[in-house]
């Protein structure tokens, strides 16, 4: 990008600083000096993108290597896309303003199905062509990696291969195997499959899709050259090991996550069925304690943060977890840091620790309760009780808070009015606890909020074989559950369920699916995670004109033993687990947690061992 | 306890930076810095940061003053405090004095200014000097209320200068920008161009240096 159309740009936008660069922390090299140059794509906002831990691993991972230069990408907002398009101008990195087109491996990480639109949006900005198939030998190669992988095949037409689980080592290994094969002269074609033989790496364009009469998968034809189906998602095993970025990138507008974290600990043990993050990062791997407190400190010590935080799918899992605290509540309290403790369970302490963590603890309590009555939280497996969330309340409410905030769920699984329902009675049952406490806080009000969001059955979880809701079911009930609050101390906020109808067709879509991503993206689809951007009736066109039916992949209740298009991917969890937690679920039977008892989830397949055997 | 006042300057990107986040990054450069700094003293406790004269979101600086305190009275070396705090900062922004304070943030008067044109620079130079020559050029601004207030630029303006360089149109000029009163140079090019119907493709306008009434420079 010239700096004299950048000049004449930049101060016609809104946070002019998304796309400036030169944060501390930001890597520079000499772009002579290296063999590969990688664009590391985040498929929304700077201040989204620069909130993920993917983004800042990722960057200190690829540029640890010398041979390595990976830049930023973010997605510019409607005002900056007007201007660049007023202007010709191309997609250009945050360092070195170079036009995305010019680089040798341009990186995707798809956190989220609602910006799928986006990463057509940056490519077509950048000039790339959107189709892996459109792409010659001189185009770049576009990776594909995060959480969305673990069903790739709606996107697949557009990724030239995807990089399965963590990228900590595959990505660096696909940059070399790129630069080997460029050494050698071979061919796209060759390059492709040389990266296919790496662990963890897809390639789509090896395998073709077969489909019987009435529209299911039957299954994968291989190409010659291609390895054998199902590719296993890479694990990097030893965390005490994983490389770390404690030299981050420090942003210096305010994003939304603005502090750094410590990851802690990679996968969970509760095995909650509704959540795809609970499986498809399994087996379950811990940091050492003395190893977290010491990044922790490091990190504060290097980017200058008044607040750090914990990263994980549940911290109170962490075996260390006194240790843990204990090396950093007094640390944080004299250095004046605000410890930041999402998932965690503050009634997991008692006496003077838990006393300390509420010094440090940010305000406000938060409960996932996810389902209104005991029967349905056994359904999905959510190990909370209402006794418990009730007395976690007391608990708070004698200590001062006087705001609860609480996570329901709507079209879960065998959900019933009668569920529904119990969703405001909870909130009811807190309101009145609050007032029969007579040693409530004085003078002060209670309130008690509850953000219900729509049920999506995704890929790689034991809900996988259920259908959507339902886009006028869940607004029925959404409606029924405000009708239903008595007291104006409750506060509901529900979702709008038409963006969880079309996110759950891109969760569960194959890989014809691409063709309505492609179609949504022409008629002016970007940004669908954001209400400035999403339009029902767009993408609903696009399933019309391209002749997808969207109900075939939202609505059906999936046979157990239907080829799905997630099953050319393996995430360690298998199949005949979760067929046997979904046979649990209905019948509204709990799995004890992964420490408890193993229950065979099959990644141990990954492993060679127990998870839990002693170390 | 000791007062230091450091100066540092805004430029390139760095001019896209709100003035909420230069604070920020003060404030982080700080924490890093390893300086025994000192908080306030309130219920949510944070660094003590002050700043004599916000600089709007898209114009650069060479001469900005913040100020900070560090506990007790040892002496801190004025390169020390420039060495540490410019290695946690972000590009363009950049510390090159610091000293115990000399003047107080309410004793600034005058701003100095340099507005660069660039475009046709001939024809923006002798409309300029139209512009200029008369004894009342009214600008209209809108308070945080919305409503619309004119004044005369002409009382805010103590020096004022310009001239061409390399096809570029250059203004110097010397305007007030005190507590009470003060007039945003943008305002100033912003009604010359309408008035003119004259373009620039880009203007770039930087503070040179802060002034006291007597036109001393600020220290």
């Amino acid at each position: 990008m010239n700096d004299s159309v950048l000049n004449r740009i930049l101060p016609k936008v809104q946070k002019p600083a998304r796309y400036t660069g030169g944060e501390l922390g930001a890597i520079y090299k000499d772009p002579d000096k290296v063999d590969i140059r990688f664009a590391f794509c985040f498929p929304d906002l700077y201040e989204i993108g620069m909130s993920s831990q993917a983004t800042q691993i990722l960057y200190s991972v690829l540029n640890s290597d010398e041979s390595i230069w990976c830049e930023r990408f973010f997605a510019p907002w409607f005002d900056m896309r007007e201007q660049m398009e007023t202007e010709g101008a191309e997609l250009f990195s945050l360092e070195s303003r170079t036009p995305l087109s010019e680089f040798d491996v341009i990186g995707f990480t798809l956190q989220y199905e609602m910006s799928y639109t986006n990463v057509l949006y940056m490519l077509e900005l950048g000039k790339v062509k959107l189709l892996s198939s459109e792409r010659g030998e001189d185009d770049p190669y576009v990776v594909g990696g995060g959480p969305c992988t673990c069903n790739p095949e709606p996107m697949a037409e557009f990724f030239d291969m995807f990089s399965l689980g963590d990228g900590e080592e595959a990505d660096n290994e696909i940059c070399h195997c790129i630069a080997e094969c460029r050494r050698q002269g071979k061919t796209r074609r060759e390059t492709l499959i040389a990266c296919s033989a790496i662990e963890g790496v897809y390639v789509p364009s090896l395998y073709e899709p077969e489909y019987l009469p009435d529209g299911r998968l039957s299954g994968y034809r291989a190409l010659e050259g291609a390895p054998a189906l199902p590719v296993r998602k890479r694990v990097f095993m030893d965390m005490d090991d994983a490389p770390y970025p404690l030299n981050p990138i420090v942003p210096s507008m305010a994003v939304i996550h603005d502090r750094p974290s410590v990851e802690v600990l990679r996968g969970c043990i509760r095995g909650c069925r509704f959540c795809q993050a609970g499986f498809i990062y399994r087996p379950f791997r811990c940091k050492d304690a003395s190893l977290i407190c010491t990044q922790a400190r490091t990190l504060i010590e290097n980017t200058g943060y008044d607040e750090i935080s914990l990263l994980s799918l549940s911290t109170s899992d962490h075996p260390q977890l006194e240790e843990i605290m204990d090396g950093l509540v007094d640390w944080s309290i004299e250095n004046k840091v605000n410890l930041s403790l999402p998932s965690l369970r503050v009634d997991s302490f008692t006496g003077t620790l838990a006393q300390k963590l509420r010094q440090v603890r940010e305000s406000g309590l938060t409960f996932a309760a996810e389902a209104g009555t005991q029967r349905l939280r056994n359904v999905i497996n959510k190990n909370i009780t209402e006794e418990e969330i009730l007395s976690g309340c007391e608990d708070a409410f004698m200590n001062g808070y006087t705001a609860v905030k609480l996570y329901f769920m709507l079209g879960l699984p065998t959900e019933t009015d009668e569920d529904v329902l119990a969703i405001s009675a909870l909130c009811q049952k807190i309101v009145d606890l609050f007032y029969s406490l007579p040693n409530r806080p004085r003078g002060k009000s209670v309130t008690v909020s509850a953000s219900v969001s729509c049920f999506i059955p995704k890929p790689k979880t034991p809900f996988e074989f259920c259908g959507f809701n339902g886009v006028e079911e869940l607004r029925r009930k959404q409606q029924m559950l405000v009708g239903s609050v008595r007291s104006r101390k409750i506060d509901i906020s529900y979702h709008d369920s038409e963006t969880s109808y079309i996110e759950t067709v891109l969760a569960k879509g194959d890989r014809r699916v691409h063709e309505a991503v492609l179609a949504a993206y022409r008629s002016g689809s970007i940004f669908d995670g954001w209400s400035e951007g999403f339009s029902y009736d767009k993408w609903m066109a696009a399933f019309r004109e391209t002749g997808i039916d969207a109900d075939f992949y939202a609505m059906r209740e999936r046979d157990p033993g239907e080829f799905e298009p997630w099953d050319i991917v393996d995430y360690g969890v298998s199949k005949s687990f979760l067929k046997r937690e979904y046979e649990k679920a209905v019948a509204a039977q709990t799995t004890p947690n992964c420490r408890e008892m193993c229950s065979g989830c099959g990644v141990n397949r990954f492993t060679g061992r127990e998870c839990f055997a002693e170390r | 306890m000791q007062n230091v006042r450091v100066f540092f300057r805004k430029t390139g990107d760095a001019r896209f930076l709100s003035h909420l986040d230069v604070m920020r990054c003060f404030t982080r450069a700080l924490k890093r810095s390893g300086f025994d700094v000192w908080y306030t003293q309130g219920f949510n406790t944070h660094i003590y940061l002050m700043f004599a004269s916000p600089l709007s979101l898209g114009f650069e600086s060479e001469y900005e003053p913040m100020d900070f305190r560090i506990n007790g009275d040892e002496p801190v070396s004025e390169s020390e405090v420039i060495e540490r705090l410019n290695s946690g900062l972000p590009k363009g922004l950049e510390v090159f004095a610091s000293s115990a304070p000399e003047h107080e943030h309410t004793d600034v008067a005058f701003s100095e200014w340099e507005m660069k044109l660039y475009g046709d620079a001939e024809a923006l130079s002798s409309a300029f000097e139209e512009f200029i020559s008369k004894d009342e050029i009214p600008v209209t601004r809108k308070n945080k209320k919305g409503v619309e207030r004119t004044e005369n630029a002409v009382e805010f303006i103590k020096k004022i200068s310009y001239r061409t360089s390399d096809g570029c149109f250059i203004i110097n000029a010397v305007i007030r920008s005190d507590t009470s009163s003060s007039l945003n140079p943008s305002l100033l090019v912003n009604t010359f161009l309408s008035e003119s119907g004259l373009a620039a493709e880009d203007i770039r306008i930087t503070r040179k240096k802060l002034l006291l009434q007597d036109l001393e420079i600020f220290k």
